[in-house]
């Protein structure tokens, strides 16, 4: 083998990584610009996840833990919306809370990008407890008697004088719980201390690096099904036919994973014919 | 206060606390449970102290920093507390759902966030490029299941290939999760002994003590 060669399978072994970034900007932002529409297939735990939703009936209390800061939002925020669409339109009740100071804010605006549909009433068909300091504890609190948890929601209503809360004194009151974010952290939390002893019906949305570590408790059946990051958002907006962000994302996801698997094989290429060059 | 009762008091607060919550989560006792939302509320308002007091912790050391002029350090430390003082004054004098603060959240946090966060998927193509090398057996194995589970998450190959998304869903099913199992019940298995130790006051540690 030449020396011309050598350099070249080298070059090819440690690529400049600005070199690395400039392609994956490329592949992220061109399938954006111009859509291929590449197809989508339904995953079993999507589709169970949707079915638990679809099987609530109107008037059932949903207890939504939102979780997410603004950093890890946006991979799943398609899911998130999605999800809320479904719950409004299935008429179900809906009492978010967060154990997040950073997921407020990032709360309400994921709940202006669903559209509350005008005729949900907020005290009557919805209401949101606000952050509620105290991680585990407070998770634990809220089980056992929400009314001495958070005295007062977000907007400092009593929530007492809410009308959905009258309904909705502690987890014996709850249908289904949803967590959206939370890391590994909160939804172990929520297995220890909604699940173990109240066995209550728990689905989980997260993104794609958490999903794998909450595997464990979807295959010991603590929580029921996961939707996990832009893909399954995506399927989740087909399953509820109002295809958004997530499916667009989904063609730019797609390409982005072909380059970094292109960048693996030639970089191993490249190691293998060196090495045999060398012998 | 001698110091044999300095450490007793506590070792006996937190045997009795510890066998409330203990008792409420296995045996759902009705003036247990009371006991036990009452200690719970307690640890909520501690917790909502615990934030004021890490806010106190900031403004020390940074003003640390701005007094000393640290070098390369402290025109961030007084950014830090323009930014800090701007967040609690909008925050606590027009509250979290005021305009201006809503306004301050989307256009600072948020879009730092989430640059920091979108940032990875550029670190960690990079990084497979570099480290995913069919150097070692363990090697290989990273490198093989790494690449399955990738093109299991295209859509596309999963539609036209579908042996790769089970065979992707295979990995995520039993090898990561025997691995995470193993890992979850040695860790609860290590809580439960330090549970039973510092019920037991063996274990000082939060205490201060060795």
């Amino acid at each position: 083998m030449s020396n011309k060669e050598k350099t070249l399978l080298d070059k090819l072994q440690t690529i400049d990584p600005r070199i690395v970034y400039g392609l994956l900007i490329v592949a992220l932002i061109a399938p954006l610009l111009s859509p291929l529409g590449l197809p989508l297939k339904i995953t079993p735990v999507v589709q169970k996840f949707y079915q638990t939703v679809e099987s609530l009936k109107p008037g059932e209390i949903v207890f939504y833990s939102f979780e997410f800061g603004a950093g890890d939002y946006p991979e799943a925020e398609g899911a998130g919306i999605a999800v809320k669409r479904h719950l409004f339109a299935k008429g179900v009740k809906i009492v978010f809370s967060t154990t997040n100071d950073q997921a407020v804010l990032v709360l309400l605006k994921s709940l202006q990008s669903a559209g509350i549909p005008p005729d949900k009433k907020y005290g009557v068909d919805w209401a949101f407890l606000g952050y509620i300091p105290g991680a585990e504890t407070a998770i634990a609190a809220l089980a056992t008697d929400m009314h001495a948890t958070a005295k007062t929601d977000h907007y400092g209503t009593p929530i007492e004088q809410l009308p959905l809360m009258k309904q909705v004194r502690s987890i014996k009151d709850v249908s289904l719980l949803i967590v959206e974010g939370g890391g590994t952290e909160t939804p172990t939390k929520f297995v220890r201390q909604w699940y173990a002893p109240y066995k209550v019906r728990y689905l989980q949305i997260c993104i794609s690096v958490v999903g794998p570590t909450l595997e464990p408790f979807v295959g010991a059946g603590q929580i029921i099904a996961m939707v996990v990051g832009a893909s399954g958002g995506a399927q989740y907006e087909l399953l509820i036919k109002r295809p958004g962000i997530a499916v667009a994302g989904m063609d730019a996801q797609a390409f982005g994973h072909v380059l970094v698997i292109m960048f693996i094989i030639i970089g191993n290429a490249a190691y293998f014919a060196s090495k045999r060059g060398r012998r | 206060m001698s110091f044999g009762t300095r450490r007793t008091i506590p070792i006996i607060i937190t045997f009795l606390a510890g066998m409330v919550m203990f008792t409420e989560y296995f045996f759902k006792v009705p003036f247990v449970s009371d006991a036990a939302t009452m200690l719970m509320n307690f640890g909520i308002v501690i917790a909502a102290f615990a934030l004021g007091l890490g806010a106190a912790n900031l403004l020390i050391i940074h003003g640390r920093h701005i007094r000393k002029r640290t070098p390369r350090q402290w025109y961030f430390s007084a950014w830090m507390f323009i930014v800090m003082f701007a967040f609690i004054i909008i925050g606590v004098g027009y509250t979290v759902n005021a305009p201006a603060y809503v306004w301050l959240f989307e256009n600072t946090l948020t879009p730092v966030s989430t640059t920091t966060y979108s940032l990875l998927a550029f670190f960690i193509a990079s990084a497979a490029y570099r480290a995913f090398r069919f150097r070692t057996s363990e090697g290989a194995l990273l490198l093989i299941s790494g690449v399955i589970l990738m093109l299991g998450n295209i859509p596309i190959v999963s539609i036209s290939i579908p042996a790769i998304a089970d065979l992707a869903a295979w990995i995520n099913r039993v090898p990561t999760m025997a691995g995470l199992r193993a890992i979850l019940i040695g860790a609860a298995v290590g809580t439960i002994v330090l549970g039973i130790r510092t019920y037991l006051g063996q274990e000082k540690g939060y205490m201060g003590g060795e």
